[in-house]
């Protein structure tokens, strides 16, 4: 694993919010009891956020850029100027890493927005997609010198055969790039392929997994099996919660836990984030985010 | 025999309904007209039927939310016919997805438009009317709009409000010069004015009409009491570049609404008549007073909007 990875800042327990939408992230930044961390989705121009981000930033709050126009997988490469913008973005927010679900955002010619498809496009898990994968984190690598974190996308099918910890593994380990899991996604995986990630946890480098998410989700009634839809503004679901306590002992260089909140009231946001960090505190086997959570309880 | 063509059936898996409902018939047997090897077919061996229509569904869905921004009168309205809410969710098509983002609003509104007459067969006639001037405005709207995205000015790479409005245009002597119109200009009659229309059957924000629609689609009934009234205008709308960044260019649209029977005068308009000269032509054949300073607030009301320039 690189030095770069190993430096990043531990940031402890956070939210991820849309900026101008309840709740509001620039009143729970840095409120007792809030998150220690602000993760956002944006354009790719900083000047769209800028403003609000500087608010939450002056409440020495950190914050940490998801973009949602990024291909990391698939033949149709990434503007170069689209790039280069996202690499000033990261660098003027001061965002420690950035991280974005590995999918398709764009088809074929034309920058996009994941939205623009309706949402992200999950890649076809077999050895040709792979490669492609490879190229695409490199090309960014080449461009944004900040540390990529690669996510696993929500799916409720899945195409190809390479177990989905195998896939992020060889793509971890080929591109040095970091991980984040979000425990959701790992849930419909499981549902829509029928096999236990875990299963496949021996490919998985997780000394690589810096940051996890977890977030509310539904479950559509299946013929055989539930079908795992990601939504922000539903409860956490439990066997997302089972995800987390499962994985928090194996992930020993954890930095930031993100609860993606948007959508949810207040009240409820404080509630899960101290649930979040009480099971940070019993399960993790990284001992610097479990004392960077110490350090923010004191008095 | 590439990753190109799995690429390919992955998107028309997602995009094209009769290949889907084979798909969920047959399995990958329905993947026979792609250059797949048995291994690339088998790959989508895995994928769970049920779980596919669940991604489109929620798919289309958040498309339609946006494309529900660009067509809001006419999402409202085609909310009231059976099977329009369908027939909006079938638009999101192979057609409509493999345009350019910024091209795919204008496919998905042409494509509305080629469905519209069997769509209406059986309504209420000035529903008909309403819903075809209606869907014409919002595509002009998109269709000016993607234009000029494609056409950022060479000279600029980064701006915001960068050329409209242009009060400079009016000084004491814009009467007298030629007129023309502005580039990506697009007029539409309608039968009582889209902004009030508009107000009365959006009822939230355009963000939220989309599923607002989809829970409390329209009632004729209501359409029928909106449509009571007669008020015909003339909607003019130009786009105009309202912010330009290296990665992206985001165009606004001016708009006027004018009484519909300024529209024959919109002909008039051709970079050689000044304002004087077509009022002149007015009076030549009987218009009043009250007519002549009416077309004269109107042309200037347009050149405030920077609709049309002088030459």
């Amino acid at each position: 694993m690189n030095s770069q990875i190993k430096e990043l800042p531990t940031l402890g327990v956070g939210a991820s919010l849309s900026l101008s939408a309840d709740p509001d992230p620039v009143q729970l930044a840095g409120t007792i009891g809030g998150p220690s961390f602000i993760e956002y989705a944006g354009q790719v121009g900083v000047e769209s956020v800028i403003e609000e981000i500087s608010q939450i930033t002056a409440t020495g709050t950190t914050v940490l850029f998801h973009p949602a126009y990024i291909n990391f997988c698939g033949s149709f490469a990434n503007s170069s100027a689209w790039l280069e913008q996202t690499a000033h973005h990261i660098e003027t927010v001061q965002s420690p890493w950035f991280a974005q679900d590995l999918a398709y955002c764009f088809w074929q010619g034309g920058a996009g927005y994941a939205t623009q498809l309706g949402n992200f496009l999950p890649p076809i898990f077999n050895q040709n997609s792979l490669q492609l994968a490879i190229t695409r984190i490199q090309e960014v690598q080449a461009t944004i010198p900040a540390t990529v974190a690669i996510e696993p996308p929500p799916v409720t099918f899945i195409v190809g055969d390479i177990p989905l910890f195998e896939f992020f593994g060889e793509l971890a380990i080929a591109t040095d790039c970091a991980l984040l899991l979000d425990m959701g996604h790992l849930v419909s995986y499981e549902m829509a392929s029928g096999a236990r990630v875990l299963d496949a946890l021996a490919a998985l480098p997780c000394e690589r997994v810096i940051e996890v998410h977890i977030a509310g989700g539904r479950l559509e009634q299946g013929d055989a099996t539930p079908i795992y839809i990601d939504a922000h503004e539903s409860a956490i679901l439990d066997q997302t919660w089972q995800m987390f306590i499962a994985l928090l002992p194996l992930l020993p260089n954890l930095k930031a836990v993100c609860y993606e909140c948007e959508g949810m009231d207040e009240q409820t946001v404080r509630h899960t984030l101290e649930k979040i960090r009480q099971l940070v505190r019993q399960h993790s086997s990284a001992n610097a985010l479990v004392a960077r959570l110490d350090e923010i309880d004191k008095p | 025999m590439s990753f190109a063509e799995q690429e390919r059936a992955l998107f028309d898996l997602l995009f094209d309904q009769p290949l889907r409902d084979d798909f969920c018939a047959r399995s990958a047997a329905a993947l026979s007209d792609y250059q797949l090897t048995a291994t690339e077919r088998a790959d989508f061996k895995r994928i769970r039927p049920e779980g596919l229509m669940v991604d489109v569904a929620l798919r289309a869905d958040q498309i339609l939310v946006h494309l529900c921004r660009q067509f809001p009168l006419t999402f409202s309205l085609v909310s009231s016919l059976s099977n329009g809410m369908e027939l909006l969710r079938k638009l999101v098509n192979r057609q409509t997805m493999l345009q350019l983002p910024e091209d795919r609003a204008t496919q998905f509104g042409l494509q509305l438009q080629e469905q519209l007459e069997e769509l209406v067969a059986d309504c209420d006639p000035t529903l008909q009317v309403m819903l075809g001037a209606s869907l014409a405005t919002e595509l002009g709207l998109t269709w000016t709009s993607a234009i000029l995205k494609k056409q950022p000015p060479a000279d600029q790479t980064s701006a915001e409000n960068t050329r409209i409005p242009d009060t400079k245009m009016t000084d004491s002597y814009w009467i007298d010069r030629p007129i023309t119109l502005a580039a990506q200009v697009a007029a539409t009659l309608l039968p009582q004015p889209y902004t009030v229309i508009k107000e009365q059957l959006c009822p939230v924000d355009s963000i939220q009409l989309w599923a607002h629609l989809s829970k409390n689609p329209l009632t004729q009934p209501k359409i029928k009491t909106a449509l009571n009234t007669k008020q015909p205008s003339l909607f003019i709308s130009r786009a105009y570049f309202s912010k330009i960044t290296p990665c992206e260019t985001q165009v606004g649209q001016v708009t006027l609404e004018l009484n519909d029977g300024f529209a024959p005068l919109l002909q008039q308009i051709d970079g050689k008549n000044s304002v004087n000269q077509i009022i002149e032509q007015l009076v030549d054949i009987g218009a009043s007073d009250s007519i002549v300073a009416g077309v004269k607030t109107g042309f200037k009301q347009l050149l405030e909007s920077s609709i049309i320039e002088v030459v």
